[in-house]
């Protein structure tokens, strides 16, 4: 690294120049000068001493302790060669070449080149050139011998070298340059008098490259802006050249002479200095500057006293011992600032230690002495500025300050410890950091000295020199804090660089032809131009330059991205207390905090002032930089013109760094905001599929109604605070391996258009392959663009933002933020203003106390705006079926009530994955309006039952499928064509091939990939129906059901038929007729009761015919063809067919079709009617009050026609052609009257006579043919159906047919019982029966009849069973049925009255 | 010309806008708070940008930096010399606080002052000023 230029030791270093020589690269050039310049420090004791003797002028052994310091530089200054005698250290001693022994190294070419260096740089003492990399023989060659100083010099590579052998090559060459530098002392020994650099002798000769300004034509230093030093300047203005007088009258030659010796005597100490001769220098700069002092040569007095002070801070900083010798400060005649008056008649006599304490020659003694020093110095330079000719040199001048001020900025950093503080000079040596600053010396001290330094106005100075002066009063500025005083001088500095560099490159078009104003984009042909900058030519220190100016007036750069990804791990140990606020949101924040700070004004005019300089250097990244963050900062202020102007300079500077091949030219966009939102659009196509629970999952015979089970769980509560409330937003799925739509929306809140290259989604989670898409966003408005994706494997994703792209900027990742920025929410408490506004916020950790304490009581507030982020699953490829084709036309079927119809629908897989999940469900017209008359409360149960069953038994859709597990079906009979299962449920058609037997594990294939399966859908005509929907649910699971983990997913597709019913047959009207069997059936009977026997031929039963009755049935045939009724009984439930009766129903025509059905027993006809849908309501407030006994009939009702339902079935056909349907029964609506016909009794009595042979004749089964005066028996048999003990109480009451009641009864004379019509009889078990005999005899002729009745007694039965107590909730909690305890008094009848007629001759015969 | 005169007032509020050359002011006031006892609130001169003129400055006790341009023609003087500034200050405080006690003035210290009756007071005062004019309290 380079030596710092201003340091106050700067006039002590030997100058050497390093350039290379012959072919070397650039790269190894440099890290050659580097290796160099580590051991720029030579140990004095460590050089040879040179033999000769004339040459032992600055032999190293006369201070061996001393050091030499080489200021190895690879640029030449000749701008100021005309200093280099005044200042010795501009002058360039030595010329170092740089050769690498790795590329060509021809001797000859080699030794002619170091010639032809030795020529260009006449004025160097030493040309040397060394080889690197190279062996030690490379050297040894002959051509590279030379007779005096060693003239080529070999460098061991580095890993050869040892850790001195930079050192001692460093030694090899100090020593051929301290003998050298004899020989140029005693040449400047030999001349009488040396000029100053500005007069006009002097000027000439080096005056033939034209200097700008370098010199100010006045003579004198312009005033400096400091007032303290104008009240000086002004007193000083007073005395003239006459003032100096101490050397006493001589002739003017004379005084020329010894002022000359004077001069000629600070060059030689110089001389000393440079070559680490420092007591030596010391002594020739006293001797000099008395000298000085005796002739008024204030410019070398001056020069001469700054030596001094250099030396002594070199022998404090070598820690020798040595006196402070007495200073011969200048005689100013009422000068307040003169501390010790110096006695010029005993000049070099050492004075007494100045500082009390200290020891003399200490570091500290220097360092108190320096700046009264320092103080008398610029007070010679300006006293010379009055002679012409005389004056110092505005860059001397400027540097002298500078040196001296950067003394000071050490001693600040040390805090005063000058030890310290003089390593730092010296050496550099990083000060230890002890404590807070103890402004010692002040600040403000220190800041005046430096801005002494400035250039009052900065057009005195060529650019190089301001620059180099106002870069170090920044520099001193800026490590005394002083950041905003800093800006501005670095301001300044900007300012004059642009001409300058401007200025440069018109030079450099001028030469390479090209028209200058063409500006940066001429820049990108002239590959010749001297500004054509490679890329290790960019300087990196001008972004943090320009970039500490701009952070001065509160333009803070771009947010560094790594500084929020460590943010965001940040543990929260703490406890709940710490609030995820998102690291973007503070980004957002922060930017808008740092937006508030400062003035916009001036921010604006900085920022473009920066962009100035970018563009003049040319630095593309620096322009894009700027331009972005003018752009950020200040959007609103800027006018549209503006606005557009630096658009098209971004996308001008991209584009030209894109044709110069300047890799990474990019900006980074400047609005947070772009991202505006993000959502997910549902594909028509692509329907998203529905996660459903594991439970969900039903085994495949419950898969008949889907839809029931995939509604909401069943509970009785209306309201159930527990539950899990579920209103959170739908589940968003995407599909592996499907491409996803997303709408992305970008907001331009600009005057120009933003040209967005690519704009991807970045997610978290699974692989998402997301497919790019660029757009254009028109000025000042929001856009949305489709971003598709496709994700490649399953789980959770998380969108969080998008990867933007804008055309010349950095791709992005940008958050979602949907909401703006409330100022409302930020702190309104401004807790930092001025610089630490712009200083980053440190967070305060939360101490433990406050967070478990108070803290807690408060969180802290939500800040906005919050990003959004979009979360998604991705479930495993799943099908995608669309429907093919089906059987139907148009999708639309006509059917008749009560028919059955299949239709065939394909399905065609459009995935790669197998169907393994398919369920049907089916929606239709009809269901809604059963559902709405269902929600009606005033429905009897029975109603609601009757429309539940149509709702769920009979549905208008049905998945045909075929048999699935014949094995464990239901033993269904052979299908013959009477069975009432086949009538009912099977199908007619054919099956289909079966699917072979498929266990619950097991998974089964429905379609296969890319194939097609077709399926039947079974449609019932039913009343009311005219359009449904087929709705597929279909996934892939990918495994048997049993092993589905907690979720699966499905698709639907959805299948829209219309369907048309017509009427069919139309049941009219029902009855029931008791069927007496008061006639006889024998062949011999009259014609008329033909039917009848035909009826009951049928049935095959002619014993039991009281078991039956007649059902009556109007049938119509309502549709226009002629329709064949078939109507099937049977005698009990699931029984073959007992009896069917056929009819042929031409349209419009009705038919009454009578049928024998037998009677019904049921135990319970009273029990309560279910539900089917099983939805119980909590509480069945019932609207219409309805009696018990109404209740107990509608009940027996119910269940009476159910029963018969069982048993009868109906189906009708059309003539000629195929269709064939049900018929619906389900209209039978049973009055009490038809129940009781239908009925049997629980308990029943039956009377009759006992046979007898010769007196009674059965004729009918309860008609008897008995004779007169015949002791005969009557038999009555009471039979209990019900399942309890029953003891009854028989009742005969024989009467009289055919006569009133009063006359009826009057059997005294007519009938004769033996014993009493009245008993009770013994307990009757269930299901048994008795029979009870009593005699009688009939004394006239006549017709009698019998009949019987049973009562129960309540007190028998009471001791046996335990007494039914009352409950109002029965075992499992629902409230009783009103009908529970049994009714009052119950009493049965016989059904049929036994008729007797009497003769009075025997009947048998 | 021949007497110095104002030609620049800036009120700093804590949020920081200043002209450019005022910009450099504010290091000094930084580096001279902490020797600042209490009630004290003149700064005496900042800085002289030139010959011909010198900032002077004042830091009113919520923080809001008054600073003064004084423009005195070459040889004028030296600017009065620290008494003359502190009756234009209190003035100015005075002028301020009267602006801040508005309810209805929206102190948003991001932006220029835009109060007509403030400025105009500003102007009168500095418009007034002379050297020598010391305000009574």
């Amino acid at each position: 690294m380079a030596l710092d230029s201003l340091s106050f030791i700067t006039p002590a270093r030997l100058r050497a120049l390093v350039c290379p020589l012959g072919r070397i690269r650039r790269s190894r050039f440099s890290s050659f000068v580097r290796r160099l310049q580590a051991a720029n420090v030579v140990r004095l004791g460590d050089v040879t001493p040179d033999s000769q003797v004339n040459r032992a002028m600055f032999s190293p052994q006369g201070f061996p302790d001393g050091q030499i310091m080489w200021d190895l530089t690879t640029s030449v200054d000749r701008e100021h060669q005309y200093l280099e005698t005044f200042e010795m250290h501009r002058r360039t001693f030595v010329v170092i070449a740089v050769a690498d022994y790795d590329e060509e190294c021809e001797p000859e070419r080699m030794v002619a080149q170091l010639d032809e260096m030795k020529s260009l740089y006449p004025s160097a003492l030493y040309h040397v050139c060394l080889i690197f990399d190279a062996p030690a023989e490379a050297v040894r060659h002959e051509k590279l011998k030379s007779d005096g100083h060693p003239r080529f010099l070999a460098v061991p590579t580095k890993r050869e070298s040892k850790l001195t052998s930079m050192r001692t090559l460093m030694c090899d060459i100090t020593a051929p340059v301290l003998s050298e530098m004899s020989a140029f002392a005693k040449s400047i020994q030999a001349m009488p008098t040396l000029e100053s650099p500005l007069s006009p002798e002097n000027r000439n000769p080096a005056g033939t490259r034209d200097r700008r300004n370098s010199v100010p034509t006045g003579g004198g230093l312009t005033p400096f802006g400091v007032d303290s030093m104008t009240n000086k300047r002004k007193t000083m203005g007073g005395f003239g050249g006459g003032s100096g007088g101490g050397g006493g009258a001589s002739s003017p030659s004379e005084r020329a002479r010894i002022k000359g010796k004077g001069r000629v005597q600070v060059a030689i100490a110089q001389l000393h200095l440079i070559a680490g001769r420092v007591p030596d220098a010391v002594k020739e700069f006293v001797e000099g500057a008395d000298v000085c002092r005796a002739s008024n040569d204030h410019l070398w007095h001056g020069k001469a006293l700054e030596g001094i002070g250099i030396c002594l801070v070199l022998l404090a900083n070598l820690g020798v011992q040595f006196q402070i010798p007495t200073i011969p400060y200048p005689t100013v005649e009422g000068s307040k600032s003169t501390k010790s008056s110096p006695a010029p008649s005993k000049p070099s006599t050492p004075i007494p230690t100045l500082v009390n304490g200290a020891e003399p020659g200490s570091p500290q003694q220097v360092m108190e002495l320096l700046p009264e020093l320092h103080k008398n110095i610029v007070n010679l330079y300006l006293r010379a500025s009055n002679f012409s000719g005389e004056s110092v040199p505005n860059i001397s001048y400027c540097e002298t300050i500078l040196r001296h001020a950067k003394l000071l900025t050490s001693l600040y950093l040390s805090n005063g410890v000058a030890r310290d503080a003089i390593a730092h000079v010296v050496f550099g040596t990083p000060i230890p950091h002890k404590g807070p600053r103890r402004n010692a010396p002040p600040r403000m001290e220190i800041e005046e000295t430096a801005m002494r330094a400035y250039p009052q106005p900065v057009e005195i100075m060529t650019v190089l020199e301001a620059t180099k002066v106002l870069s170090g009063i920044a520099s001193v500025l800026g490590i005394i804090g002083m950041k905003r005083r800093k800006a501005f001088v670095t301001r300044e500095l900007v300012r004059i660089l642009i001409p300058g560099l401007i200025q440069a490159r018109v030079v450099g078009a001028a030469e390479a032809g090209i028209h200058p104003a063409a500006g940066l984009s001429a820049i990108s042909g002239g590959h010749g131009s001297p500004l054509d900058l490679g890329e290790g030519d960019v300087e990196s220190g001008v972004m943090e330059l320009l970039e500490e100016l701009c952070r001065a007036y509160g333009v803070l750069p771009g947010l560094k991205g790594e500084s929020f990804t460590e943010e965001e791990q940040r543990p929260s140990s703490s406890g709940t207390l710490m609030l995820k606020t998102s690291v973007w949101t503070k980004a957002v924040i922060s930017e808008q905090e740092i937006r508030t700070f400062g003035w916009p004004a001036l921010k604006i005019q900085v920022l473009r002032s920066c962009m100035a300089l970018c563009e003049a250097l040319p630095d593309f990244q620096g322009v894009l930089n700027f331009t972005t963050m003018l752009l950020r900062t200040a959007d609103m202020e800027l006018t549209r013109e503006e606005q557009v102007r630096l658009s098209t300079t971004v996308s001008r500077t991209v584009g030209a760094a894109r044709k110069l091949g300047i890799p990474g030219v990019e900006a980074d966009y400047w609005d947070q905001f772009l991202l505006r939102d993000i959502e997910l659009v549902e594909n028509t196509t692509w329907r998203p599929p529905i996660a459903h629970n594991r439970s969900e999952l039903m085994d495949p015979d419950m898969m008949m109604s889907p839809t029931s089970a995939i509604e909401a769980e069943k509970t009785p509560f209306i309201y159930n605070p527990f539950r899990e409330s579920r209103t959170s937003a739908a589940e968003k799925i995407l599909v592996k391996g499907e491409p996803a739509e997303f709408k992305v929306t970008l907001q331009n809140p600009f005057e120009f258009e933003v040209e967005v290259a690519s704009v991807i989604l970045d997610a978290t989670g699974v692989d998402l392959e997301a497919h790019p898409a660029s757009v254009v966003i028109a000025p000042f408005r929001t856009y949305q663009v489709s971003v598709f994706a496709t994700p490649n494997g399953t789980g959770d994703v998380n969108i969080s933002g998008c990867r933007i792209r804008v055309y010349g900027c950095k791709e992005r990742f940008f958050p979602i933020l949907t909401g703006g920025l409330d100022p409302r929410e930020r702190d309104t408490k401004t807790k930092r203003f001025g610089l630490k506004a712009a200083e980053p916020r440190v967070d305060r950790p939360l101490s433990q106390v406050s967070a478990s304490g108070r803290g807690s009581l408060r969180p802290p507030p939500v800040l906005h705006p919050i990003p959004k982020t979009l979360s998604l699953t991705v479930v495993h490829s799943q099908p995608l079926l669309v429907v093919k084709n089906t059987s139907l036309s148009q999708s639309a079927l006509m059917v008749l009530e009560g028919e059955r119809r299949i239709f065939q629908i394909t399905l065609r897989n459009l995935s790669a994955v197998d169907v393994d999940l398919l369920v049907f469900s089916f929606t239709d017209s009809t269901t809604g309006r059963i559902q709405q008359a269902l929600a009606e409360k005033s429905n009897t149960p029975a109603e609601t039952y009757e429309l539940e069953l149509m709702l769920e038994k009979k549905r208008a859709f049905s998945w045909h499928r075929p048999r699935r597990h014949p094995a464990s079906a239901t033993p269904s009979p052979s299908p013959s064509p009477t069975s009432i299962s086949a009538v009912l449920g099977s199908p007619r058609q054919p099956m289909r091939p079966k699917v072979s037997t498929q266990d619950l594990n097991k998974r089964k294939v429905y379609i296969p990939a890319s194939g097609e399966a077709t399926f039947e859908i079974e449609v019932l005509g039913k009343p009311g129906l005219t359009h449904g929907t087929i709705q597929v649910d279909y996934s892939h699971l990918g495994s048997s059901r049993s092993e589905v983990s907690s979720r699966f997913y499905t698709r639907q597709v959805i299948y829209p038929v219309t369907v048309t019913v017509n009427a069919s047959i139309e049941l009219a009207r029902v009855d029931f007729i008791p069927f007496s069997t008061d006639f006889v059936l024998s062949s011999h009977s009259p014609s008329s009761a033909a039917p009848f026997k035909q009826l009951f031929d049928r049935i095959g039963v002619s014993d039991e015919q009281g078991e039956y009755c007649l059902m009556l049935m109007d049938l119509r045939n309502a549709w226009p063809q002629p329709l064949r009724v078939r109507l099937a009984l049977s005698d009990a439930p699931h029984e073959p067919t007992a009896f069917e009766a056929e009819d042929i129903l031409q349209a419009g025509h009705t038919s009454r079709i009578i049928l024998p059905v037998k009677r019904i027993f049921l135990k319970n006809p009273y029990a309560q009617i279910p539900s089917i849908s099983a939805s119980q309501r909590q509480f069945v407030v019932s609207t219409t009050k309805i009696s018990v006994e109404q209740e107990r009939q509608s009940r027996e009702a119910f269940w009476y026609r159910e029963e018969l339902l069982k048993r009868i079935a109906g189906s009708w056909e059309e003539l000629g052609t195929e269709r064939t349907g049900d018929i619906e029964l389900r209209g039978i609506r049973l009055s009490p009257r038809m129940v009781e016909t239908l009925r049997v009794e629980e308990v029943s009595v039956a009377v009759a006579v006992k046979e007898h042979a010769g007196a009674v004749q059965r004729v009918s089964p309860s008609k008897f043919v008995v004779a007169t005066d015949r002791f005969l028996t009557l038999t009555a048999t009471v039979t209990n159906r019900t399942a309890r003990p029953v003891k009854p109480v028989l009742r005969l009451l024989p009467s009289m047919k055919d006569l009133p009641a009063p006359q009826a009864f009057e059997l005294g004379r007519r009938l004769a019982v033996n014993g009493i019509l009245q008993r009770g009889l013994d307990v009757l078990p269930p299901g048994e029966s008795v029979v009870a005999e009593t005699d009688f005899v009939v004394l006239a002729k006549g017709e009698y009849e019998v009949s019987a009745s049973v009562e129960e007694v309540r007190g028998a039965a009471a001791a046996e069973e335990p007494v039914v107590v009352v409950e109002t909730v029965d075992a499992e909690g629902r409230p009783l049925d009103v009908l529970g305890g049994r009714g009052g008094r119950r009493c049965w009848v016989c059904r049929e009255v036994c008729l007797l007629v009497a003769r009075d001759v025997a009947a048998a015969e | 010309m021949a007497t110095p005169h104002i030609s620049c007032i800036a009120l700093i509020g804590k949020k920081a806008r200043y002209p450019t050359s005022l910009n450099a002011t504010l290091d000094v006031f930084s580096s001279r708070l902490p020797m600042k006892t209490n009630g004290d609130s003149d700064f005496g001169m900042l800085y002289a940008v030139d010959d011909t003129c010198a900032l002077y400055g004042w830091l009113t006790n919520t923080g809001v930096k008054i600073v003064v341009a004084v423009e005195s023609p070459v040889g004028g003087g030296g600017g009065g010399g620290g008494g003359g500034e502190v009756g234009v200050f209190r003035a100015l405080q005075t002028a301020y606080i009267g602006l801040v006690c508005n309810p209805f003035f929206e102190n948003d210290e991001t932006r220029p002052i835009t109060s007509r009756r403030f400025l105009a007071e500003v102007r009168r005062i500095a418009e007034t000023w002379r050297p020598g004019a010391q305000a009574a309290p």
